[in-house]
């Protein structure tokens, strides 16, 4: 085990694990909302769900580059390298977190919208998705790093 | 879109209003505010009838009511997507004929339900005072015996770690002339029965207040609380059997479920009839109604005037005017219509987008979704939907659109070389230990993800520019040509420059100056272009709209999430085939079971998230990126007065 491997898999460990953690949070909070709307008007369930899974995907991303990052850092043999592989794993652990808890807010308001006005449900989806987008450049600059490795 | 209005005489006027549901294509405007005008306030009054609405009201309410109770003892497999039944119009005018006989079973229904929560209600009563009486069930006296000549026979209770046999000495002690009994104990109370002479009363009083002895009666009771038991024993009895006995006849009464929804849409379209009935303006003979109709349906509607014997006449409306917009598209783009509804209506003065972009949002959908196979999944089950359920409205254009974004899911999985991820691929080295691999079309997106950004931002280009070309055009038929040049022909000249100008120089040579003069005459034409348009300090306007070279950037960059979603989808795809193949190489049966097992819970999965995501980024570029450009929305869509049922669709017969 070298030092390389060791700071590559502690990348892989930021990127799924903060990601992980961002997704758990927006859901959270989208979840709570979704139960309250639900408390009123069961037959919401579908759209809530649409709502509260939107900030999932800061996860995925996550788990993505965590697993592209893990499998190169098995064969590390310098610590340069290893490193690099740590930075790689920044961008869309960081943004992953702080994006998936602002969209689980966000989310959320639009399960408030959704309990108000039914119909509304394309424009809650509309308005959390603007702010996945910075977690869409940031998987963007992680891949793009990973693969000028 | 056109206006129209009709004076007509007070007895045409109910066919007038029938026939005007039956054509189905005039939306009436609401008459309350030429009531506020004195001018028109001064001929005419409303036409009223809010007791009949209300009574009609009244009914809807019941027979829906009816539905819902039914609904809950029908014990048929309730559909994945509702869709409305269809019946011939004699039917439903035999159906109508027979209302009285379908109002009977409405009338059956309530009674039952009525009977039903009455029963309910009295299951809960008897529940109740079981509870109260068991822990008494060996007190002995009858209940209504509450006193004798001399005694008064007592019951109540203590709290639970009360020492009665110190309770009944200290009562010793204050009198002789008392009896205390304990009849029962549960966790928070004791059961005791207490008779003591009336004269004694004083003397206990105090040791039953240090005690908390809290005094019960069972006043409403009569007999031994083992009778009462008993007989309640035997009531629930009863009442179990008539609810079981009720649930039964509404059970039966669900075989009348669909004459009683056609009663209700008919008492629907009544109501709103009366609605239209009350709300127009009348003198002592005539009546006065107006609205909008499509210029397509004016024809209609004047031959219908002159054969109920009403001036009718249809104007076009002011430029400035609001009207509600009826959009119309040929039948492969209308179900895209579904994508704007959810953003808004196109406002009367706008084109409508929806052919715009009815391309690009299946296109980027399939960019972001690439899958051969799940691709043919959403195909099938976008169509099958529709045709399976036959369904209707929104339901039937969101399904239809996913449809087509299944199609472009298939294309762009077969350029891009993907099926299930990379499943051939694991599948063949997993168990048959070859080397197989589907050879995209195009290219392979993961490994090549900077020619697949550039090519995203180059879609996003082009997008964007048909966008701006939409801009164009409104301008164009406003005969606003410079204004035209200044937000679209002269930007595609600066961007284009720009982009060949930075990168360029690897298409072939000379790009880079041409782009570079490209984009300092694009720069210098935003700069003056203004000067001619506005007036005043609006001449100095060019300086910021050069500025708007950022939001271009931004708006291009955010093309490139149709490169990190296509991406996201495919490496977990082959995330989720990788742990496959590790437990079926395993081997033997056992491997191959956990390998199918595996896979189908995570395609599932990445199917449902991809394809949510999706949709929602492919949704956000037509609304965000492409919208920005040129829509505005915020119209009132066209809403004609017709028939709105709810559960049955009437189709006219042909004669």
């Amino acid at each position: 085990m070298t030092l390389g491997v060791a700071l590559g898999v502690f990348g892989a460990a930021i990127a799924a694990g903060l990601g992980g953690c961002g997704s758990a949070l927006g859901m959270k909070y989208a979840g709570e909302a979704a139960a309250g709307v639900l408390s009123e008007d069961p037959n919401k369930f579908g759209p809530c769900l649409v709502l509260q899974a939107l900030p999932g995907t800061q996860g995925i991303y996550g788990l993505l580059i965590g697993f592209l990052v893990l499998n190169k850092a098995m064969g590390v043999t310098d610590w340069h390298t290893g490193l690099f592989l740590l930075a790689t794993g920044l961008p869309i652990g960081l943004v992953g977190l702080i994006s998936g808890m602002c969209q689980g807010r966000v989310a959320a308001a639009g399960v408030m919208l959704l309990g108000k006005r039914a119909g509304e449900l394309a424009k809650g989806m509309i308005l959390a998705a603007m702010v996945e987008t910075y977690a869409v450049l940031a998987l963007l600059m992680s891949f793009l790093m990973f693969n000028n490795i | 879109m056109n206006k129209f209005f009709a004076i007509g005489l007070d007895s045409s006027k109910s066919d007038f209003i029938n026939a005007l549901m039956e054509l189905g294509c005039t939306e009436l405007n609401s008459q309350e505010s030429k009531l506020a005008d004195e001018e028109w306030a001064a001929l005419v009054s409303k036409e009223g009838g809010e007791a009949d609405i209300a009574a009609l009201e009244t009914k809807l309410n019941a027979v829906d009511n009816v539905l819902k109770t039914l609904d809950s003892y029908d014990t048929a497999k309730k559909p994945l997507f509702k869709s409305r039944r269809g019946i011939s119009a004699s039917e439903f005018a035999s159906a109508v004929a027979a209302q009285d006989d379908i109002q009977q079973d409405v009338d059956k229904v309530l009674a039952l339900s009525n009977h039903l929560k009455e029963l309910q209600a009295n299951q809960n009563k008897i529940e109740t005072a079981v509870v109260g009486l068991t822990p008494w069930a060996a007190y002995q006296v009858p209940l209504e015996i509450q006193e004798t000549r001399y005694t008064n026979v007592v019951m109540g209770i203590v709290p639970a770690d009360t020492d009665v046999n110190a309770m009944r000495d200290a009562l010793a002690q204050a009198t002789d002339k008392c009896e205390l009994e304990a009849i029962g104990k549960d966790d928070t109370q004791q059961y005791l029965s207490l008779v003591y002479f009336k004269e004694a009363e004083d003397d206990i009083s105090e040791v039953l207040k240090q005690y908390s002895f809290n005094r019960l009666s069972f006043k409403d009771m009569s007999g031994t609380v083992a009778e009462n038991l008993s007989a309640f024993e035997a009531q629930t009895a009863e009442i179990a059997a008539d609810m079981s006995k009720t649930e039964s006849e509404l059970s039966d009464m669900v075989a009348a479920k669909d004459k009683i929804q056609v009663l209700r849409d008919y008492l629907a379209t009544e109501q709103d009839k009366a609605k239209a009935i009350g709300n127009l303006l009348r003198t002592g003979r005539t009546f006065y109604v107006d609205g909008w109709v499509p210029a397509s349906c004016g024809e209609a509607l004047n031959s219908l005037a002159a054969e109920h014997e009403c001036y009718c006449e249809i104007t076009e409306p002011d430029k400035e005017e609001d009207t509600p917009v009826l959009v119309k598209n040929n039948s492969i783009i209308e179900p895209v219509e579904s994508i704007t509804d959810m953003y808004s209506t196109p406002n009367c003065h706008e084109l409508d987008p929806t052919p715009i972009y009815a391309f690009f949002f299946a296109c980027f959908f399939g960019i972001m979704f690439a899958d051969m196979c799940y691709g043919i999944i959403l195909t099938f089950f976008g169509f099958f939907c529709v045709k399976k359920y036959k369904l209707e409205g929104t339901a039937r254009k969101l399904l239809t659109t996913l449809g087509y974004c299944g199609i472009f899911t298939f294309i762009w999985g077969a350029l891009f070389g993907g099926f299930l991820g990379n499943m051939i691929s694991v599948v063949a080295a997993t168990f048959f230990h070859k080397e197989v691999a589907i050879k995209p079309l195009w290219f392979d997106p993961i490994s090549e993800p900077m020619k697949m950004l550039a090519f995203s931002c180059i879609f996003g280009v082009f997008h964007l520019f048909v966008g701006m070309f939409a801009k164009a055009v409104m301008y164009i038929k406003e005969g606003k040509i410079l204004e035209a040049i200044n937000d679209t022909f002269i930007w595609y000249v600066f961007i284009i420059g720009l982009g060949l100008l930075l990168f360029g120089g690897s298409l072939f040579s000379g790009a880079t100056t041409i782009g570079k003069w490209m984009a300092i005459v694009g720069a210098v034409v935003i700069l003056i272009l203004p000067v001619f348009i506005n007036k005043g300090i609006g001449k100095a306007v060019g300086l910021w709209n050069l500025y708007g070279t950022t939001s271009y950037l931004s708006d291009i960059l955010s093309y490139s999430r149709l490169l990190a979603l296509c991406l996201a989808g495919a490496v977990i795809s082959q995330v989720f085939n990788t742990i496959a193949g590790l437990a079926g190489g395993s081997g033997g049966i056992i491997g191959v079971v956990l390998f199918v097992l595996i896979s189908i819970v995570a395609h599932v999965f990445n199917f449902a998230i991809s394809a949510l995501g999706a949709f929602v980024h492919s949704a956000r570029l037509q609304y965000v990126e492409l919208f920005g450009k040129f829509f505005e929305g915020g119209g009132k869509a066209f809403n004609p007065f017709a028939k709105k049922t709810k559960y049955v669709k009437i189709i006219k017969e042909e004669n």
